[in-house]
């Protein structure tokens, strides 16, 4: 079969480097592939991004930062240790009307630990940051502590 | 500098225009495989649930569009399955594919915008068809190859057939490269938080379990509590995806890098739940599906010319598009006969195909040396004996 290859070439480049350029420059980071977590959606413009972590202190290693990705699922109790329950039962009394992943979190952490801690501190930050369109962030932090020191007491 | 501009683009043309083995058969095997490919993750999907949708959030170029109608909507899988199943025949080939790029790229702005699903659904609905539209992936096992001409030869090695698996693998490495790019310089991310994997490994677990019912694996919480084994996961991802562009330069890394990637997909969908499914039309395009058939006793070969008319072609593809909401047989087709739970368990049956298919390319490797080194030794020999 007979081909202008010359044109094919200039149409394999054509259609390569619109969606290649495309990918880079226009502003549709939205749909970007492997804009997939969205940590990262809010590099390249500006924004203001208001998101919760959870700080747990397991006995006495250093504070684990657990990030909240996204809050909108709501989630089911479904273990009977005791101490676990104490720990959810504490954030569900948060004013928080997103309380289904961190459950979840305080599980696996303490799952992780192999629920051999004395005490567990759970801190709640909500950090509100601002970030120029060059991705440079400012950002503010407030914190609320929890401390579970044996069952039942909360300090 | 137009001078210095066409200097610059023989690099890339070079490149572009190596010869490469059945090159029309690879690309024409990959039209159906994409075909079947899509099909099978649109069993899954079902837009008709677009009626409780939440939110109507576009992206950014296409804030103005209205949301859709919902009488209306129901429509567009059928549509878009009519479309597939003609693309896997292969007839009028270009028409259809441009076709389902443009409905692959409503429907991929449908599910975006009501449930805000995978950003990667672009590569399968609009990348993919885009680049195609425009080759000749239909030249061969096809209804078009039946009233053509002329086909291509057998083994032919032209590029003309296979640029638009290049085109991908450049934006494939860009992909990569700018996803380890991103984790580099993100603050507070990927590399300054030493905890980052570790966290990550237990909370989106669990996230792909609520959302969509991934099976949980048992591991994530074991891997998450040794430091050195998220360090070795936090350096070895990003080195893979900043290394990743190689792949353009060099014949070995393309080799090895196409190696690893099922691994690499695999291990994100059992520890993370995250199978990345809309990106394996990419691959696809790259995967040489003549060497692979011609390794099983499917005679591939007879298929060149599909023997089907083309209204019989039309026929069959309405038949399978007005049921696909209607009853349930194509969705339990193409779904893969109710053998996957959903679309997502796709890797527990890939990864042991691929690992069997790994074995056998080893096991011919090391048995076409063992016979060349024994054939080679009794030449050599023979001088001798004599």
């Amino acid at each position: 079969m007979d081909f202008d290859e010359q044109r094919q070439l200039r149409l394999a480049y054509a259609i390569t480097g619109v969606l290649l350029v495309g990918m880079i420059f226009l502003p549709i980071y939205y749909i970007w592939p492997f804009m997939h977590w969205n940590l990262y959606s809010s590099i390249g413009s500006a924004s203001t991004d208001t998101y919760t972590t959870y700080r747990v202190q397991v006995g006495t290693s250093p504070p684990t930062n657990m990030y909240s990705y996204d809050f909108f699922t709501s989630d089911d109790y479904s273990s009977t240790q005791e101490r676990m329950r104490l720990i959810l039962d504490l954030i569900a009394e948060t004013p928080n009307d997103q309380i289904g992943r961190p459950r979840r979190i305080v599980f696996n952490v303490l799952r992780s630990r192999g629920f051999a801690a004395e005490a567990i501190t759970l801190q709640q930050c909500t950090i509100t940051q601002n970030r120029n369109r060059f991705g440079l962030a400012s950002s503010s932090e407030s914190c609320e502590d929890f401390k579970v020191l044996a069952d039942g007491d909360r300090q | 500098m137009i001078k210095t501009f066409r200097r610059l683009s023989y690099i890339p043309g070079r490149w572009i225009k190596t010869p490469i083995e059945n090159a029309a058969e690879r690309m024409a095997l990959a039209r159906i495989v994409y075909s079947v490919f899509f099909l099978f993750y649109l069993s899954y999907t079902d837009l008709r649930e677009t009626g409780y949708m939440f939110g109507w959030l576009l992206p950014r170029p296409f804030g103005t569009l209205p949301r859709p109608n919902e009488l209306l909507l129901p429509w567009v899988e059928p549509l878009l399955v009519l479309l597939l199943v003609l693309l896997l025949f292969g007839l009028w080939t270009r028409v259809v594919t441009g076709l389902v790029w443009l409905v692959g790229s409503y429907w991929v702005l449908v599910l975006q915008a009501a449930f805000g699903m995978d950003k990667l659904l672009v590569i399968m609905g609009v990348y993919v068809p885009l680049l195609a539209c425009f080759s000749h992936w239909g030249a061969l096992y096809s209804v078009d190859a039946r009233y053509a001409k002329a086909i291509p030869e057998r083994g032919v090695r032209h590029w003309v057939y296979f640029w638009p698996a290049r085109s991908m693998l450049i934006l494939l490495a860009f992909l990569y490269f700018s996803a380890g790019f991103y984790k580099l310089i993100y603050p507070g991310g990927w590399l300054q938080n030493p905890s980052f994997l570790s966290d990550f490994l237990q909370i989106k677990p669990i996230q792909s379990v609520i959302s969509n019912g991934t099976p949980l694996n048992p591991l994530v919480t074991f891997i998450a509590q040794y430091e050195w084994l998220t360090r070795i996961g936090q350096y070895g991802i990003l080195a893979f995806e900043l290394t990743f562009p190689v792949v353009l330069v060099s014949g070995a890394a393309y080799l090895l890098y196409m190696r690893l990637l099922p691994f690499f997909h695999a291990a994100n969908a059992f520890l993370f739940g995250i199978p990345f499914l809309p990106i394996m039309p990419a691959y696809i395009l790259l995967f040489d599906w003549k060497n692979f058939l011609d390794a099983t006793p499917i005679e591939i070969d007879r298929w060149r010319t599909f023997p089907l008319t083309w209204w019989q072609s039309v026929g069959i593809a309405g038949v399978v598009a007005l049921g696909w909401n209607t009853t349930p047989i194509p969705r339990f087709l193409f779904g893969g006969f109710g053998l996957f739970e959903s679309n997502r368990s796709f890797w527990y049956l890939m990864l042991p195909i691929i690992l069997v298919w790994y074995g056998y390319n080893l096991w011919q490797w090391w048995r076409k040396r063992t016979t060349e080194g024994g054939t080679a030794g009794a030449v050599r020999a023979a001088p001798q004996a004599e």
